[in-house]
């Protein structure tokens, strides 16, 4: 943008204060937002179409936007981008195929890491029970808890 | 080795693997859905001020180049563009044509006269609608579509002569066949 | 040549041979460490002399970097690339590590302090581990000064030199950005020195304690600045990039998030082996994965392995180099942890499940999940083309759904681990720490919903915060109560005596606080956020969440190296002015872009954000608004964060360590 065009859109924009009005959201807008945000902008690195300044995002919304005006679903408009971009412009995959190992992974890796934790600290615990050999006075082991728990959960070294 | 130490060593190999494969791989490729797909229609005006409708160019070959000024792959390949014009433009069954991708008509006339001219059509795509219809997500992009009007390869980046002899001439060649 | 430009070239070529030097002493370093090992003082203290020679001689090399911006010597390439002669002297030096080849030596420059730091530090008390301190941080230094000299050289002459350089990138050029990158190197390099001692234990088999003592300064050291780095990418992201956000799960962006929590995991759970001395194969397992993914971030960033479709220009050199390096690096460090191990298994026994040394491991389940899901959503594209040939993309809306609820688990855990008993918590130590505060969550939770709030996690984070809020404030005043009755103090000198006694539990509890600060924020505005895009004139208005937001002009300003276009809006509410909003479209003197300035008015419940965009011909000018509620509390709970970990950094040696339980 050159400092003549500057100047140029200023004076467009300040001529047109005559006609200034109380404006609002084009109420597809919302429905556009929505598909736009899901959409990978092709130009750009990791952008969405919605935040994507990019000539072709622009456009790309402008599309959504015609198309939503024409009656067109949500759905099938992901499907035209879809077919036209393949699944490379979905910024969250689909849940099918391969495509399960990242929806799966994260919930398979913490339950397979709690899994190993739980069976670990079990076996740890039970072979340190102390022997039967050694019974330890219930009383006394009432009253050391007690007095344990009296003490601030401090750690006093 | 206990299953831990097994399970990490795996791990490292796994990661070292995929990057080695991640070097291999040209990550300006897209492989497009449309390859094998019946090439979408379009109708539009040519610098000129012609109307050109892909439907017309049934029966033919055509070769459709989206490009633009701002790029610098699009001037490398020009030269070769010109060539593929001169060598198969007088065919009957073969058409090509420029689609101005994302830029202004009087930058394009500028950079033609600059560059010797073009012989082949240029078209307008104002909305940019054509190039999304197309799936293009960067300059240059050139698509081949058969007899059939079915597009049979997207090359992405600059037409080269190994683009010409493997694959415009064999589609070509069986166009002719039929 | 005028008499002084020739001096200005002279000091380059010598910080070019400076680190030409730098490298070969790194390579003695390396050598001498290893070939000396514990037996050979001479051999090690050449390597210490090495590694203080390495930091000279590469400070020399960024010196001479940064006078060439400076006295704009555009013979060199790089200056040329990343400046100007009307470039602000601040971005100038900025420029120094805003490009490829220069934050790379930038990184190695202090990667260079850190070892001879470490090594000043640790002469006399760890004469054990030294060897291979210096051994592990000079091989590191070696690869990097590799692949800095030969592939990515900052010292590149260009000649003829243009009369001008090109310009620092703009989205480079806003004070945040400037501050980002060092602390993010900060961190990744700032890890190299637990991890030299984790090697270390492993290579001399009987370091399997002192090491994590010795480390734990420098770990916190490095988290701080990891996080303090991220925090800083999160708000330039949030003023600079104009769409309302401050994260967007950018590869970039991943690759700092993975080692801050694997280090977050390890900071965790090294104080099980500090109190405990449990677990010793883990933490050294945890530290070298901490390292290993500050340098595959940066690898992986830089490879252009993980890249959009425009990334061009990667040198397949650089790429192969920069690959083989990290093979080298993985395979050596996990290599080393899989055949060594065993030498540091120590004899583990637990007395309950329910016990905080389990609440540590549970915490490093959720931190260990967090970063798996990370790598694998960063690595996963390339996955799937390797395997289907097909090319997928995941983005912000797949890590906001799979994240959430990990980070509501990990929240729980906050709450719990730090009350929890060591050894064995009994039944009445849980209901007294945790009945009260979880019976305030639940009725907060109940409250937020009686009011309208209906959205499940939302709410969940209600519970969730209230829960813990209540358990470290329970805690802090019933450990303050004991305090001030035994000192014969009053409550407030209680809380101060306890803090100065254990300053890491509390500077942690201060942490965690701002941890849920932070949360706040981030369910605030991830939820509620109201955003309009419109197209408009001076004299529109409109309305967004309740305020009346009016166009008045547009007008042109302009700065040192950039002139731009500015809407003037007036915010009000109920009809008082309450802000004159002015966004910006910067287009920077050297082109490219245009660039965007939000303009923002915060208050603690809500930011209003305006941004302008392009012209409309013959419409008016687009223009989005953003009404972004808590967003401040992000930032405040930064600021809170950063508070508790300065205040565990004072926290003194005072744990001797004892034998296994």
């Amino acid at each position: 943008m050159s400092r003549t065009s500057l100047i140029v859109i200023a004076i467009l924009l300040g001529g047109s204060l005559a006609f200034a009005a109380t404006v609002d959201e084009d109420p597809t807008e919302a429905k556009v937002r929505e598909i736009a945000k899901e959409l990978r902008c092709a130009v750009c690195q990791n952008e969405s179409v919605y935040d994507s300044r990019s000539d072709l995002a622009v456009q790309m919304k402008e599309l959504i936007r015609d198309k939503l005006k024409a009656g067109e679903s949500p759905e099938s408009i992901r499907k035209y981008f879809v077919s036209r971009y393949g699944d490379y412009i979905l910024l969250e995959p689909r849940r099918q195929g391969l495509n399960w190992l990242i929806w799966a992974g994260p919930g398979a890796a913490f339950l397979a890491g709690s899994g190993v934790l739980v069976v670990y600290l079990r076996r740890r615990v039970r072979r340190d029970r102390p022997a039967a050999g050694a019974p330890v006075d219930a009383k006394l082991k009432k009253r050391l808890e007690q007095e344990m728990e009296k003490l601030p959960d401090e750690d006093v070294p | 080795m206990r299953p831990w130490q097994v399970v990490t060593g795996l791990g490292v190999a796994a990661l070292l693997v995929l990057f080695a494969f991640g070097l291999r791989g040209d990550p300006r490729f897209i492989p497009s859905p449309l390859v094998g797909k019946t090439a979408p229609a379009f109708e539009t005006g040519t610098f000129d001020g012609k109307t050109v409708r892909l439907g017309d160019l049934k029966g033919k070959v055509v070769l459709v180049n989206f490009w633009a000024t701002w790029c610098q792959e699009c001037r490398v390949e020009h030269p070769m563009l010109e060539k593929i014009a001169a060598d198969y433009g007088g065919r009957p069954d073969f058409a090509m044509m420029g689609i101005l991708y994302q830029d202004k008509v009087e930058k394009a006339r500028l950079y033609l006269q600059e560059t010797g001219g073009a012989r082949y059509p240029q078209l307008l795509d104002m909305q940019g609608r054509i190039g999304i219809d197309y799936g293009v997500y960067g300059v240059p992009e050139t698509f081949v579509i058969d007899r059939a009007g079915v597009i049979r390869h997207k090359q992405a980046g600059a037409v080269t002569p190994e683009f010409v002899a493997k694959v415009l001439e064999p589609v070509l060649k069986e166009a002719g066949k039929r | 040549m005028p008499h002084a430009e020739r001096e200005t070239r002279l000091f380059l070529e010598i910080g070019h041979f400076a680190a030409i030097l730098a490298l070969a002493f790194a390579f003695v370093g390396t050598a001498s460490a290893f070939a000396g090992g514990p037996r050979n003082p001479a051999w090690v203290r050449a390597g210490s002399r090495a590694v203080w020679a390495v930091c000279a001689l590469l400070t020399l090399s960024i010196a001479s970097l940064v006078y060439a911006f400076l006295t704009n010597d555009f013979s060199v390439k790089y200056v040329a690339a990343n400046s100007n002669r009307i470039l602000p002297t601040f971005y100038k030096i900025a420029a120094v590590w805003g490009g490829h080849e220069g934050s790379l030596l930038f990184w190695v420059w202090l990667m260079s302090v850190f070892a001879a730091a470490a090594v000043a530090r640790h002469w006399r008390t760890h004469s054990v581990s030294m060897p291979f301190l210096i051994g592990v941080q000079s091989a590191v230094m070696t690869g990097f000064l590799v692949l800095v000299l030969f592939l990515s050289s900052p010292f590149e002459r260009l000649i003829p030199a243009p009369a001008d350089g090109v310009d620092l990138n703009p989205l480079l050029q806003d004070p945040g950005m400037v501050l980002h990158p060092p602390f993010l190197y900060l961190g990744y390099v700032g890890f190299s020195v637990p991890f030299a001692f984790a090697m270390a234990a492993l290579f001399s088999g009987r370091a399997g304690d002192e090491w994590v003592l010795a480390t734990r300064r420098w770990t916190i050291l490095a988290w701080f600045f990891l996080s303090v780095g991220i925090f800083f990418g999160a708000r330039w992201a949030y003023y600079e990039l104009g769409w309302g956000g401050y994260w967007a799960w950018d590869p970039v962006e991943n690759a700092s998030l993975m080692p801050w929590l694997a280090g977050t995991a390890f900071l965790h759970s090294t104080m099980i082996q500090e109190k405990r001395n449990l677990f010793r194969i883990w933490n050294v397992a945890l530290v070298i994965l901490t390292f290993a993914l500050s340098i595959l971030g940066t690898f992986l960033v830089r490879s252009g392995i993980v890249s959009s479709v425009h990334a061009f220009a990667n040198d397949p050199g650089r790429g192969l180099t920069i690959l083989i390096l990290l093979a080298v690096l993985l395979v050596a460090s996990f290599g080393t942890l899989i055949f060594r191990a065993e030498r540091l298994r120590a004899d583990v026994s637990l007395d309950s499940i329910v016990s905080r040394e389990s609440a540590f491991l549970f915490n490093n389940v959720f931190f260990l999940t967090a970063t798996f899901t990370v790598l694998v959503g960063t690595l996963y594209p390339l996955a799937a083309e390797a395997i289907m040939g097909t090319k997928v993309s995941v983005g912000a809306p797949y890590y906001n759904k799979v994240f959430v609820p990990l980070m509501l688990g990990m929240l729980v855990l906050m709450g719990v681990g730090p009350l929890i008993a060591w050894r064995r918590a009994s039944i009445s130590n849980l209901k007294r720490n945790f009945l009260a505060p979880a019976l305030a969550g639940i009725g907060a939770g109940a409250g937020a919903a009686a009011v309208g709030m209906r959205e499940i996690y939302p709410l969940m984070a209600v519970v969730i915060m209230v829960f813990v809020l209540g358990t470290i404030a329970s805690d802090a005043y019933k450990s303050a109560r004991s305090r001030a009755r035994r000192d014969g103090v009053s409550l407030a000198g209680g809380l101060a005596r306890i803090v100065r006694r254990n300053k890491r539990r509390y500077g942690g509890m201060v942490i965690h606080v701002g941890v849920l600060l932070m949360v706040l924020g981030m369910a605030g505005s991830g939820n509620y956020q109201t955003e309009k895009s419109l197209v408009m004139k001076p004299g529109d208005s409109f309305t967004i969440a309740g305020y009346a937001i009016s166009f008045k002009e547009i007008r042109e300003t302009r700065g040192p190296n950039w002139m731009a276009i500015e809407g003037v809006f007036e915010a009000r509410n109920d009809g008082t002015l309450i802000a004159e909003l002015r966004p910006q479209r910067r287009v920077y003197s050297r082109g490219g872009m245009p660039m965007t300035e939000a303009a923002i008015h915060s208050t603690l419940t809500r930011d209003l954000y305006v941004v302008i965009g392009d012209e409309v011909p013959g419409q008016g000018i687009a223009v989005k608004a953003y009404v972004n509620p808590l967003v401040q509390w992000i930032w405040a709970g930064g600021g809170v964060m950063a508070l508790g970990t300065v205040i565990v950094m004072f926290q003194r040696r005072r744990y001797p360590v004892k034998e296994a339980a």
